[in-house]
């Protein structure tokens, strides 16, 4: 597809700053890697929530815990991530 | 008066974990409720709330590649576990064939394959398929060589080398292998049970 074909949107991407490329590819290379860097049994439990999008029951039964166990899990997980990813998220503070 | 219990209800910040389950809408209403106090007053923790939201929103947004040999090794171990979970294997493949969850990485493998075997409710038949295994094997056949070689010996010994061999004799020695090989995978898998509990 030449530029002058390209659909709209495809032009509107390619003029996308490099920078804010640069940026987006960073942010979610550093989420991959908090994400890999977890303990297996959060890592598991985020992974089919938050990323593959599975409800809490059907993720608590794969992983063959109880959905209290398996919230506790996920949610300790996500905050790890945010712990490693909080400085390159926008307008970050500490607290 | 009301100045410093405002402060004092300014200063004891929830913990993150709380704020993450507030955002999946987890919370009780009272709790929410009283969250939601804290929030209009705490510029911390609506900042803390925003990149958690923030977080969950990147997760959902990584990209996905196919990795149908991870979906399979973990819906055979599932599978293993309890035939009956079929609905969910299902929904589990669809999931597992979508990209994402190459980030389980290969723990996951182990990590649900151990799970397959040491379920809360220990499950006959995943407990000998976990038995049965190679690597358990290659312990357990061996120790029960040498401890039923070392008690027919000691026990059958006499009636071995002088010739007296019987039928009863015979089954006698072959319990003197078979119980050990029984016991160790006993505490195998027991040993599988406790360290699950551990890790809870």
């Amino acid at each position: 597809v030449s530029i002058d074909e390209a659909p709209h949107s495809e032009l509107a991407d390619l003029r996308e700053a490099p920078e804010t490329r640069a940026a987006q590819g960073e942010a979610r290379a550093a989420l991959e890697q908090a994400v890999r860097s977890l303990p297996i049994d959060y890592r598991s439990a985020l992974v089919l929530r938050d990323i593959a999008g599975l409800s809490t029951g059907e993720a608590a039964e794969i992983l063959g815990v109880s959905e209290a166990a398996f919230k506790s899990r996920l949610h300790r997980a996500r905050v790890s991530v945010r712990e490693a990813v909080k400085d390159r998220l926008p307008d970050e503070g500490t607290r | 008066m009301i100045e410093p219990l405002r402060k004092r209800t300014v200063r004891r910040h929830p913990q993150a974990h709380v704020l993450s389950r507030y955002l999946d809408g987890e919370l009780a209403p009272s709790e929410r409720r009283r969250l939601n106090t804290h929030l209009g007053d705490c510029p911390d923790c609506r900042r803390v709330l925003d990149s958690l939201a923030h977080t969950r929103d990147g997760l959902a947004s990584l990209p996905a590649e196919p990795r149908a040999d991870l979906a399979d090794s973990i819906i055979a171990a599932l599978r293993l576990e309890a035939p009956a979970q079929d609905a969910v294997t299902k929904r589990a493949s669809r999931a597992w064939g979508s990209p994402a969850l190459r980030l389980v990485g290969d723990g996951a493998r182990q990590s649900n394959g151990n799970r397959a075997y040491i379920g809360r409710r220990l499950r006959l038949r995943p407990a000998l398929g976990y038995c049965l295994r190679r690597a358990q094997l290659r312990l357990t056949v061996p120790m029960a060589l040498l401890v039923g070689s070392v008690l027919s010996v000691i026990n059958q010994g006499d009636m071995i080398f002088t010739g007296r061999l019987s039928v009863g004799m015979c089954v006698t020695c072959a319990m003197n292998f078979l119980v050990p090989f029984v016991a160790l995978n006993i505490g195998l898998v027991m040993a599988l049970g406790v360290a699950k509990r551990r890790r809870l």
